[in-house]
Order: C-alpha cells, then sequence, then structure tokens
C-alpha cells in the first residue's frame, strides 16, 4: 500500500465513521406525555390551552401555588399546562438550536456563488495541466476535488452528503476540506523531500563531472 | 599497490585560512590527495585552494557541509581511494593529527575512527550550550553503541573503503552528521573508533553551522534522525569483498 491510498481511505473511512458518531435529536418523553393529556376531550384541551395562555407571563412557583388552590379536575389541566410550558419552552430553543443546526441548506445565492467558484477550480487545473506549469501526477487530485465539489453542487447532493456525515454546521465540511487540504500537503512534503535530493544527487554529480571534464581539459593543455 | 588517501575539506568562504590548511595538510601527509569541496563559496576560496595544490570542486549552489563532505565521498569512492580523511578548512582542526586518525583505520582497528577533542590532548573548550548539547547526544550515542563516545560532533576523522561507500550512499544524513551519523554506521555494522586529537578554537566570528537558530532545529532534526535510525532496517550491509556492480552502482 503507498501513501497516496492514505489520502483515498481516509477521507472515505472518516465518511462512514462520523454518522454513527453523530446523535439524532433526542426523543422527549415529557413531550409525549404532555401529548397524551392533552388529545383527551375537546374541553378539556381548550381549557388546557386558555390556561397556558394566561400562564404565559406566571412564574413557575405561582403556577405551583395555582395548583395547590385548585380542585383535582383543574390541577390535573394546571399541571398539563405547566408541562406543556416547559416543553414548549424547550421546544422553542431546541428548534432555534436546530434550526441553526440542521435546517441549513444551501442558499440560492451560494449555491451559484460554489458553482461559480468549482467550476473555476477546475479550469484553473485543467488550464494549468494544459500550460505544462502543473504534472499530471500532481493534478489528479485537484481535478477530483474540482469534480466532487462541481457535481456536488449541480446535484445538491451537498446537502445529503452533510446528512450523511452528520454535519449539521457547515464548519464540519469546512473541517473535512481542511483535512482534505493537509493531507495534500503531506504529500507534497513528500514530493518536495524526494525533489530535494534528487537536487542533492544530481548537483553532486554535476560538481565531480565538471571537476574531470576541466582536469581532462587541463591534463591536454599541459 | 599503494594505499591511496583522499583528504577531503568542505570549504564555505575559507579563502583566508584554506591556502595555509593545505600546504600544511600537504607537509603533514605528502602522499594523500587534499580534495576541497567549494560549497558555492562567494570568494576566492576555490582559486586559492587550486593555487595552493588541491584539487577542486565546485558544487553549483550552496548545499550545506553535509551535501559538500559527500560530495567529496562520492569522488572518493569514484576514484577508489583506500582511505579518505575528512577534516574542516577553517583552521579547526591540526593536520599534524592526520597521522594518528590514519595510523588507527589503517590497523583495520575500525572502519572510521573519529578524532576526539575530549580525550587528553589539546585544551578545547566549548561555550556552555554547545557542551551540554555535545554531552548529551554524546551519552546517547555512548549507550547505544554500548561504547564510550566522547565527541560526537567532531568533523575530524579517517575512514577505510566500507565507510566511504556507506557515505557516499543515500543514507548518509546529510543535514547534520554528528551523532546520528555514528549511531547509522553502527547500525551498519561499521566499527567506529576515537583516537584523541587537538584542536584549535574556530576562528572568532565566523558564521558556523551551529549559529542563530540552527541549534534549536539541530537538537531536533538530531533526535528525529536518530530515533528514525533505529526504526530502519538497515539495508546497508558492511561487506568484505564488493562486486564490481556494486562499485559501479554507488551514487545514484
Amino acid at each position: 500500500m503507498s501513501r497516496f491510498h492514505l489520502f483515498l481511505i481516509l477521507p472515505a473511512a472518516l465518511l462512514f465513521v462520523t454518522p454513527a458518531l453523530a446523535d439524532d435529536r433526542p426523543q422527549d418523553e415529557t413531550a409525549k406525555h404532555v401529548h397524551a393529556c392533552l388529545t383527551g376531550d375537546n374541553g378539556e384541551k381548550q381549557e388546557a390551552f386558555d390556561k397556558l395562555y394566561r400562564t404565559r407571563n406566571t412564574s413557575v412557583p405561582q403556577i405551583l401555588k395555582l395548583i395547590a388552590e385548585e380542585n383535582d379536575q383543574g390541577r390535573r389541566v394546571l399541571l398539563v399546562a405547566l408541562l406543556e410550558r416547559i416543553n414548549h419552552q424547550r421546544n422553542q430553543e431546541q428548534d432555534t438550536i436546530l434550526y441553526r443546526l440542521t435546517d441549513y441548506k444551501l442558499k440560492e445565492s451560494h449555491f451559484w456563488m460554489v458553482l461559480v467558484l468549482s467550476a473555476g477550480l477546475f479550469v484553473v487545473i485543467v488550464d494549468l495541466v494544459r500550460r505544462k506549469l502543473l504534472r499530471i501526477e500532481y493534478s489528479w487530485l485537484w481535478v477530483i476535488a474540482g469534480v466532487a465539489i462541481l457535481l456536488l453542487v449541480l446535484t445538491r447532493l451537498l446537502d445529503v452528503v452533510a446528512g450523511v456525515i452528520g454535519a449539521r454546521v457547515p464548519q464540519a465540511l469546512f473541517f473535512m476540506g481542511v483535512l482534505f487540504l493537509t493531507l495534500i500537503n503531506v504529500h507534497y512534503s513528500v514530493a518536495i523531500s524526494r525533489l530535494t535530493n534528487q537536487a542533492k544527487n544530481l548537483s553532486q554529480e554535476l560538481a565531480l563531472l565538471k571537476h574531470e571534464v576541466t582536469d581532462e581539459s587541463a591534463a591536454k593543455e599541459g | 599497490m599503494s594505499e591511496t588517501v583522499a583528504i577531503i575539506m568542505p570549504a564555505f568562504n575559507e579563502e583566508s585560512t584554506i591556502g595555509p590548511i593545505v600546504h600544511a595538510t600537504a607537509k603533514a601527509v605528502p602522499q594523500a590527495d587534499i580534495i576541497v569541496v567549494d560549497d558555492a563559496s562567494s570568494d576566492k576560496t576555490a582559486d586559492v585552494a587550486q593555487a595552493a595544490g588541491a584539487k577542486v570542486i565546485s558544487l553549483p549552489f550552496n548545499m550545506g557541509y553535509g551535501a559538500a563532505l559527500q560530495t567529496g565521498f562520492k569522488y572518493a569512492y569514484k576514484h577508489a581511494y583506500n582511505y579518505a580523511v575528512q577534516m574542516d578548512s577553517d583552521g579547526q582542526h591540526d593536520p599534524a593529527s592526520i597521522a594518528d586518525l590514519l595510523r588507527a583505520v589503517q590497523n583495520g582497528d575500525a572502519d572510521v575512527v573519529i578524532g576526539s577533542r575530549f580525550m587528553g590532548l589539546g585544551n578545547y573548550r566549548a561555550p556552555l550550550l554547545r557542551r551540554i548539547g555535545m554531552k548529551f547526544f554524546g551519552t546517547l550515542a555512548s549507550l547505544l553503541l554500548r561504547r564510550k563516545i566522547t565527541d560526537p560532533t567532531s568533523g575530524f576523522q579517517a575512514l577505510n573503503r566500507h565507510a566511504i561507500r556507506f557515505n557516499a550512499s543515500d543514507y548518509y544524513p546529510v543535514d547534520f552528521p554528528d551523532a546520528d551519523y555514528i549511531i547509522m554506521l553502527h547500525r551498519a555494522g561499521l566499527k567506529v573508533k576515537e583516537v584523541p586529537v587537538a584542536m584549535h578554537p574556530s576562528p572568532p566570528g565566523k558564521k558556523s553551522m551551529h549559529s542563530g537558530w540552527r541549534p534549536l532545529y539541530y537538537v531536533f532534526d538530531m533526535l528525529l534522525s536518530m530515533f528514525v535510525v533505529l526504526l530502519r532496517k538497515h539495508a546497508f550491509k558492511r561487506e568484505t569483498e564488493q562486486t564490481p556492480e556494486e562499485q559501479e552502482g554507488v551514487g545514484q
């Protein structure tokens, strides 16, 4: 196995490992309970909502006091109202967080921007290879990256990929990108090291041959 | 057949010292060829060395001490010298000690004989930090070789054909050939031995390879290099007889 395989295996492995690590939105027992309570008879439901509405500015200790003053029926309704309120509050908080996390979709403007950028990357790389500024052996990773981004955006697969790897924050995708770039850089370090060594050997050889040539010509003259 | 000796001196901007050193060395060891590897000096080092009677190999650009030194070993290997001596061209190494080094390697005591400045001769004293570093890496090398190494940074050495072959190969650590180099030799099955030599302090004001930020990098490089040497399975093997093909194949 060459070092090269590492570049392919590592991101792929991450792709499969991350969904297992990502937890789904937790199932809320309280929410279920309140829901069950509220699917009672219509009058009860109405009353619960009323109480809920009336207690929206009441503090929890005050609600507890109200509960103590009520009879069994009213106590139950108030209790349900309290639970609903707590649950509602929690849901709202969760929703705002989850909205920021999960409901991220590529916006239309972003879509065009990414499309242009990735198409640009692809064109630049092909042009670099065409002008022989970039050797093919270094270009293929970039070409694949460019095409992959392009396809992901065009087919709207990016959202799917984000879902698959459990990326709730777009930054997670950036992280994948940084990881990919890091690997490419390591690959370049390897390539540069090899080139440095070759340059060293070549210049040593050159110095030795130059010495031989000047020696020979000096011997001929002398 | 008489035994040939190459004296390898890497030089970088040494026009003031290279002349006298080449003369003194030629006088001390008249049978030896003196090879000066000019590491792309900006002064007249190459001309001065040539005029003093040395063979001069000029590198196309500055490549550093280790790479310059290796060029000399490649030359020595290519031209089938039996022995090589490496020494500095700044006057730090005394040509009078070459005979001692050569004798030890010609006796067959070792493949590489290192001139140590801490074995009684001379009164060399390095700056504190350098002394600590030398002590540290010396101790490490001693432990790994199970044999006392007093001066792991000494660039004053005599080598036989096996060691020349090693130094001309790609195994040679061109960044800083010091303590890690000694361990490499050991791992490659080459015998290392120290003999006492006298050394002069290097001339003041000269930018040595151990100045500025280099010491930090040196420590990092040395530790990593030593570690890697121990991990590496050594493909290089000391051989008693060499086939002609192997002689051809070196330096590529």
